[in-house]
């Protein structure tokens, strides 16, 4: 009895780990993507809210975005070995935001390059132990902080053979830390949270900044754009709705701050009419008036 | 272990856990371990705190950030001659110090309605206790659920905070038939609990502790505090009548800086900085 009663619980054990592959779709020749689902990351038991990108060249891979948990990396792992038995050489994290970079560790033995912006490690120091700390659910078990091992401070290419990625380090716009990737060959943007789409966009930056950078997007050619979370998008579509949010949360903003709105009054009152545009308004947009607003205020 | 004593054991911390989970808490969520020692620090055993709606305190239920809380706190009476609000003290009963800071204020400010901006480091009652100028107190308390303000990192524009650490604006709008003026001073306000991005050493606590206003050296209004206003701290307040003069904001922070921004008043009460 005693037997068999361990016996359930092991193999209880192995079914509850041994989750589901992770569904990607390949998005064009070579380039998949794993989409998130739009959640809050601490409403989710596996935190699997971010998109997950790969992408294959003739000589190696590389992943953009490694979702929120060790065990999330071993399930990226499992789908990228189901199409190619190329080396994995680069691991790129768009921030250092929890639900991008905590699958890291499933690929620390295939010995590639940690690639980030340079301002992310001190990012990384300040927030990564709390961010452990709140992921405490039994699906994160075990899950470690992997330091970078290539920091990125200006525009550079890495080559995947026959493939070259352009990963382009930002300002202040989402984060103050924010690494894009463009991949030449597809003419696609691996945006990271620069672009949000369905999912409300998360301030934690600078909004004049990010205004700026997505000015500047609509001037390059783009075919398509891989955002930080919802669907992949067309150029149009991803940089429309979100310029309209961040525009218009600036507008009001700006002018509750002169008419000395109060920071309390501001956050329960601006954009309200926004909601039906986004999933998860009620989560972040008071928070993006608060961080807007103590920027604007000081401008 | 038999079957039998494993069920048992099993049904009894299913019982268990349905009574826990059943359970009304204890204690009331206004109240907390620390707040009769918090109260018998700044208060004397003899004075009574009135419950009553002398004040109104407006806080989040939950805060969306722990480190930029918005606390309003509306004044139910104006500010008479023959009876005012003179204190106001605002107390986080969980942080690692609770006391916010204390408030003077007087006749001169017409409504002793007040908003700013606190860290909340744990799940806490948030209480405002106004002292009135026949010495009584009265109370005004939420419950606020947030965790880690005291400890979050800075904000992406700490690094401009640290720039025009000490630069101050000062604005003013007439309402309700009053002024309202709305003073803030760029600094950095470090808790003490927050780490170095770089080093990861603590950064020492480095937080404004004295704000002081005054116009044609009348006080306005007065602050004394500790860690717990957040980044930049910010000070809505209002005055009765604006009259043509000079303010003077003089603030000295916990490593002993001073600093000090003068504003000229037009008759009309428009406000102009003063080059120091």
């Amino acid at each position: 009895m005693k037997k068999f009663l361990w016996g359930v619980m092991i193999y209880w054990c192995h079914i509850t780990i041994q989750a589901q592959p992770l569904l990607f779709t390949e998005v064009v020749d070579g380039l998949f993507v794993f989409e998130g689902k739009i959640a809050d990351v601490f409403d989710e038991k596996k935190g699997m809210v971010a998109n997950v990108t790969f992408i294959i060249g003739s000589t190696s891979v590389a992943i953009i975005d490694t979702g929120s948990s060790y065990r999330q990396g071993l399930l990226i792992k499992q789908a990228i070995r189901q199409q190619t038995n190329l080396p994995i050489k680069y691991i790129i994290n768009s921030h250092v935001h929890l639900d991008h970079i905590f699958g890291n560790q499933a690929f620390v033995i295939d010995k590639p390059q940690f690639i980030s912006h340079h301002k992310y490690p001190a990012q990384l120091n300040a927030k990564g132990s709390y961010y452990l700390n709140r992921l405490n659910a039994p699906w994160y078990a075990g899950t470690q902080i992997i330091q970078p091992t290539r920091l990125i401070h200006q525009k550079t290419i890495i080559n995947l053979g026959n493939r070259e990625l352009v990963l382009m380090p930002l300002i202040n716009a989402h984060t103050d830390h924010d690494l894009m990737v463009f991949d030449q060959k597809s003419a696609t943007l691996i945006a990271g949270d620069i672009i949000f789409v369905n999912h409300c966009p998360v301030l934690d930056g600078s909004l004049i900044g990010w205004i700026n950078l997505i000015s500047q997007l609509q001037k390059i050619h783009i075919s398509q754009i891989v955002p930080g979370h919802g669907p992949v998008s067309t150029k149009k579509m991803a940089l429309m709705k979100i310029k309209h949010y961040l525009i218009t949360l600036r507008a009001a903003v700006t002018t509750a701050i002169k008419n000395q709105i109060n920071l309390a009054t501001a956050s329960k009152t601006l954009l309200l009419d926004h909601a039906q545009d986004w999933q998860l308004f009620d989560e972040f947009h008071q928070r993006n008036i608060i961080t807007a607003y103590t920027e604007l205020e000081w401008e | 272990m038999g079957m039998k004593r494993l069920h048992c054991l099993l049904f009894l911390s299913y019982v268990y856990v349905v009574i826990a989970a059943n359970a009304k808490p204890v204690v009331p969520l206004l109240q907390s371990i620390n707040w009769p020692i918090i109260k018998a620090q700044l208060f004397s055993p003899e004075q009574k705190i009135k419950n009553d709606n002398l004040i109104t305190l407006i806080t989040p239920v939950r805060a969306v950030n722990a480190a930029i809380v918005p606390i309003e706190i509306i004044a139910n009476i104006a500010q008479s001659k023959s009876f005012y609000i003179e204190k106001i003290y605002l107390i986080v009963d969980n942080n690692p110090a609770p006391v916010v800071g204390v408030l003077t204020l007087s006749p001169i400010n017409g409504l002793a309605s007040l908003t700013t901006r606190i860290r909340i480091n744990a799940y806490s009652p948030v209480r405002v206790i106004t002292q009135t100028s026949d010495g009584q107190l009265h109370m005004s308390a939420n419950f606020v659920k947030a965790s880690g303000g005291c400890s979050a990192p800075a904000s992406a524009s700490n690094k401009h905070a640290l720039k025009r650490r000490g630069k101050m604006k000062l604005r003013q709008q007439p309402k309700q038939g009053l002024f309202q003026l709305h003073f803030m001073i760029s600094h950095p306000n470090y808790s003490g609990l927050q780490i170095n991005q770089l080093t990861r050493h603590w950064i020492p606590a480095d937080y404004v502790n004295q704000v002081k206003l005054t116009l044609n050296n009348k006080q306005l209004i007065a602050f004394s505090g500790g860690i717990s206003l957040s980044e930049n701290p910010s000070l809505h307040f209002y005055l009765e009548k604006m009259v043509a003069g000079k303010v003077l904001a003089q603030v000295s922070d916990s490593q002993g800086r001073n600093y000090q921004q003068q504003w000229q008043v037009s008759a009309k009460g428009q406000l102009k900085p003063l080059r120091q």
